[in-house]
């Protein structure tokens, strides 16, 4: 197990630092100039030599590089130049909206998907299975911002259940004192039911933006995984000495398939902390998405290059974690061992 | 890692089960409702797209009054400069399907390539190329293509790059773990026998022979650029106003929606949903995943 560990934990670190690299590589070394950029094309050149020497971009790429990636040893991102705040600052204080959006997200995504992928599986080519394949094309082919506009039109243009595209909360109710700084969270941990209520009220509409083409996926993953088990030998062989299929299905092959349900989960969840950048624009989610939407209109590419390495890193942690889940699961993983 | 390996697999075996029904065309067709309905949009849609902008107006002309509802003289309304949605619509087909169809390719060919090399060279060489691909693989699809796109600054075929770019993992995965299996069938060994060098073997021989899985990503990958373009315009990046692009056209129509004209956006989100879907068919029908 400790070798299974510390391969895969060898493995992150690697990609890690690939990661690093090249989002530098991305923001300083390709065609394109960080203070240019940022000034627009209406900036003079002095105006833009003067920005050049206060990022350090006058230095040599080696001395560049070092100097942030000390500077990421810290924890210091660098300075967002279009806020004037560190770039840190700027993306963790938004980090648990981001958080909350992307869990209540995979919470829909799960509860969509999984049964349905459960039940495909058990009957495949029948009703369940036909329309849930239906489904699974259907919301991965909706543009998420179609998706989200035919929400906020019927949901709240039209029928009035959900408050519009305004945050976090209504304009102008002040937030619960931050614990998480999940509001769901934090209005219970206060106490103020009626808070809460409201925050899963603002939350429902992106949160089913983006967990309505997650529960595609969701739904995919698990009825190939649980399909796949049911050609193994345990299970004809349960079915054979007259198990019910039921039983057969929940206990063995679920069981079996749990792994590449987990990935399925890990990947979804990845791709929802680092997907939600439009509808976190579109409902005006104060995440981290919508730094990076800041940053674009004003061409802040540090901010961005930052918002990148947070994503890329909790990506790899993500699928570290399930990774070592498995070695825990599933013995076949921790004893095999050089399943690259 | 675990993952890439089973995803992998999966589809290779399931183009191996494709590639054993071909039967007479019509025929097959008619057994594969799937793969008819795509085949059949996707064609209306390059028809549409080819004779269309001769039969309905100048895109970017005002011909009537601003936020018309749909109807007979412009069936998918107007939009807020009075400009026939439907025109816009017509005339956006070519360029969308261009732009999916030149990422998806260019994906391929940079991504069959790599994989053909690190599947066949193996050791070092694959070692390094497959960290390379996690580090890829590390980053959303999307955020890649943008920030790529920024700092190398916008064009169509920038854009196409940083969208192909952002793709072209998954199809180093599928090409190498195909070339794992066949580098040790009995015609690379023939090859390598009778003097051909390393480059010749893995281009000629194995790269034909282990394209299948990466061709049935072709359409889905086609589909996701056609997303991603529409996701990027919304975010302001990409093709920008007032290009008639399906994408630019749903942004521009966002506001709209709060105030009640909901054709402004719904229509050209619609053709982006029906023809991404349409790729999904052919493209999971050709990945044995039928009915």
């Amino acid at each position: 197990m400790l070798r299974y560990v510390l391969r895969r934990l060898a493995i992150s670190v690697v990609t890690v630092v690939g990661l690093v690299l090249v989002t530098f590589i991305v923001v300083r070394i390709l065609p394109g100039d960080a203070a240019a950029a940022r000034l627009g094309p209406e900036a003079s050149q002095a105006d833009v030599d003067a920005l050049r020497t206060q990022l350090g971009l006058d230095d040599s790429l080696p001395r560049q590089l070092l100097d942030y990636t000390t500077g990421l040893l810290k924890g210091d991102l660098g300075p967002a130049v279009s806020t004037g705040r560190p770039v840190s600052d700027e993306l963790f204080d938004r980090l648990p909206a981001t958080i909350e959006l992307a869990f209540a997200g995979l919470v829909i995504a799960l509860l969509i998907g999984f049964p349905w992928g459960l039940l495909a599986a058990a009957r495949p080519g029948r009703v369940g299975d036909v329309s849930g394949r239906l489904f699974a094309v259907l919301g991965s082919s909706m543009a998420p911002i179609w998706l989200g506009l035919l929400l906020i039109f019927g949901f709240y243009s039209t029928w009035h259940l959900f408050p519009g595209p305004v945050g976090r909360l209504a304009i102008g109710t002040p937030p619960p004192p931050e614990v998480t700084g999940t509001y769901v969270l934090d209005s219970l941990l206060a106490g103020d039911f009626g808070l809460a209520w409201q925050s899963i009220r603002y939350l429902a509409l992106p949160a089913l933006t983006l967990g309505l083409g997650a529960s595609a996926a969701v739904f995919k993953m698990v009825r190939s995984a649980v399909l796949h088990t049911s050609e193994s030998g345990f299970v004809r062989t349960a079915r054979a000495y007259g198990v019910p299929g039921r039983e057969v299905l929940l206990r063995d092959q679920l069981r079996n398939a749990m792994l590449q349900v987990l990935t399925a989960i890990g990947l979804v969840f990845g791709f929802l902390l680092g997907g939600n950048i439009i509808v976190e624009r579109l409902f005006n989610w104060p995440g981290m998405g919508r730094v990076a939407y800041d940053a674009l209109g004003s061409n802040d590419l540090g901010l961005l290059q930052g918002y990148a390495l947070i994503i890329g890193t909790l990506y790899i942690l993500l699928n570290l974690a399930v990774d070592l889940v498995y070695g825990v699961i599933d013995p076949r993983v921790r004893l095999g061992g050089s399943n690259s | 890692m675990s993952t890439a390996n089973t995803s992998a697999n999966t589809s290779a075996d399931a183009g191996a089960t494709a590639g054993s029904g071909t039967r007479g065309w019509p025929a097959a067709l008619l057994h594969r409702p799937f793969l008819l309905v795509g085949v059949t949009i996707v064609g209306i849609l390059l028809v549409l797209g080819l004779v269309g902008p001769f039969l309905v107006d100048d895109p970017s002309a005002r011909v009537a009054e601003p936020f018309l509802a749909p109807s007979g003289a412009h069936w998918f309304g107007t939009d807020s400069f009075g400009r026939d949605i439907f025109a816009r619509c017509v005339n956006a087909i070519w360029l969308d399907l261009a732009i999916g169809v030149s990422v998806a390719v260019l994906a391929m060919l940079i991504g069959s390539a790599i994989g053909v090399i690190a599947g066949y060279l193996g050791g070092l060489v694959d070692d390094v190329i497959m960290r390379c691909v996690d580090i890829l693989m590390a980053f959303p699809g999307f955020v890649l293509a943008m920030i790529l796109l920024v700092s190398i600054g916008e064009s169509l075929p920038k854009l196409a790059i940083a969208l192909a770019i952002a793709q072209v993992a998954p199809f180093v995965r599928l090409v190498r773990a195909k070339v794992l299996s066949e580098r040790e069938l009995d015609y690379v060994a023939a090859a390598r026998v009778s003097g051909a060098r390393w480059p010749r073997v893995a281009f000629r021989h194995l790269l034909p022979n282990s394209i299948r899985p990466a061709a049935v990503q072709l359409t889905l990958v086609c589909g996701y650029s056609i997303l991603n373009v529409s996701g990027l315009a919304y975010l302001g990046v990409g093709i920008h106003p007032p290009t008639a692009e399906w994408g630019v056209m749903v942004s521009e129509g966002a506001a709209n929606m709060l105030t009640g004209q909901w054709w402004t956006a719904f229509f050209p989100g619609l053709l982006i949903a029906i023809t991404v879907m349409a790729l999904h068919f052919i493209g999971d029908d050709l990945g044995g995943d039928r009915a």
